[in-house]
């Protein structure tokens, strides 16, 4: 897809990789919506092309279907969405704490399983209505993990971002004869606060000595993935995978 | 067998014969609605077509689809080109 006016909704775009796909978005020509739950974004891009805020809970069906109605409406149709919100968690099903046996709480579960898989759900249904509605041969890139095949302490995050490849490879063969594309980027250990808040420094240090390329990934290599999705019209229901090499 | 049937009864694996003009494709035991989706591209394909929307949704049998294509200026009898 020629991504010159090309119309793309950005989740968790005004920070980390959410930020640097949609300013690599901007660069292309692109009109972007960024939705994400802050109020007001950190960051203002709107001086490098033409960008709408919405703020909006991607847990909330209803909200999601509000904000892809109104930027459908100002466009005419959504040509392009990237599912890149999420939250990273870490913990174990259970362990030993001074007051014994300590288990996964249920409601952390919940909320991992809300913000990184249904959210993803959510938004790719009422995207690809719009889709098939205008008859738009469009893309949808969902935003993986590495940690998707199973991350000893993320049970949680890994369960919800297998269920975003698997929606990934699903999605790509229900829209497929529609002309609508979709596909996934899994970053590997990204220099992002969010990375550094999960990880203590030790743990940093050795996650980065387990990388063949002795480095985090920064966003900008990440964002360069989310575009060659979006671009390559034979790019379907596959991971692409950019994390220096890492074996988890 | 003209394209129009060809198509229908090859995604939607109905024994010929059984295909009506009148078969109600959707509340019919072939309905898929996965293979559905390939019907459309594949008569987009077939007769070098874009279909709306609200064409689709009227496309509930062999004869709606011939009308709908018709009502186009398509032939269903012939392959485009």
């Amino acid at each position: 897809m020629d991504l010159e006016g090309k119309a793309i909704l950005v989740t968790g775009g005004a920070s980390g990789i959410g930020l640097a796909v949609v300013r690599r978005l901007l660069s292309e020509g692109c009109k972007i919506g960024v939705v994400d739950i802050v109020q007001t974004p950190d960051q203002d891009v709107s001086g490098t092309g033409e960008v709408d805020f919405y703020s909006c809970d991607i847990t909330d069906i209803e909200r999601v279907q509000e904000v892809v109605n109104c930027f459908s409406e100002k466009h005419g149709r959504v040509h392009g969405l990237v599912n890149n919100a999420g939250i990273l968690h870490s913990e174990p099903l259970v362990g030993f704490s001074i007051d014994g046996i300590r288990k996964h709480e249920v409601e952390a579960w919940s909320r991992v399983i809300d913000c990184n898989l249904n959210s993803v759900f959510y938004m790719g249904v009422s995207v690809a209505e719009k889709m098939l509605k205008t008859r738009t041969k469009g893309v949808i890139i969902n935003i993986s993990s590495i940690c998707a095949s199973g991350n000893p302490g993320q049970g949680a995050y890994s369960a919800a971002k297998a269920g975003v490849n698997a929606l990934t490879r699903s999605w790509a063969r229900e829209l497929g004869p529609m002309g609508i594309r979709v596909g996934g980027v899994a970053p590997g250990f990204t220099d992002i606060p969010s990375t550094s808040r999960a990880l203590s420094v030790q743990m940093l240090k050795e996650t980065v000595s387990r990388v063949p390329l002795r480095r985090l990934a920064n966003v900008e290599e990440i964002a360069d993935g989310v575009c060659f999705g979006l671009k390559n019209d034979f790019f379907n229901g596959r991971i692409l995978e950019i994390d220096g090499g890492l074996p988890l | 067998m003209e394209p129009l049937t060809k198509i229908l009864i090859d995604i939607f694996k109905i024994p010929v014969g059984e295909l009506t003009e009148a078969l109600d494709l959707r509340e019919s035991e072939f309905w898929d609605s996965l293979k559905f989706m390939e019907m459309i591209a594949s008569i987009e394909e077939a007769f070098e077509v874009e279909l709306e929307a609200d064409e689709i949704v009227t496309m509930t049998s062999c004869g709606n689809i011939r009308s709908m294509l018709s009502s186009k200026g398509i032939s269903p009898e012939t392959y485009a080109s």
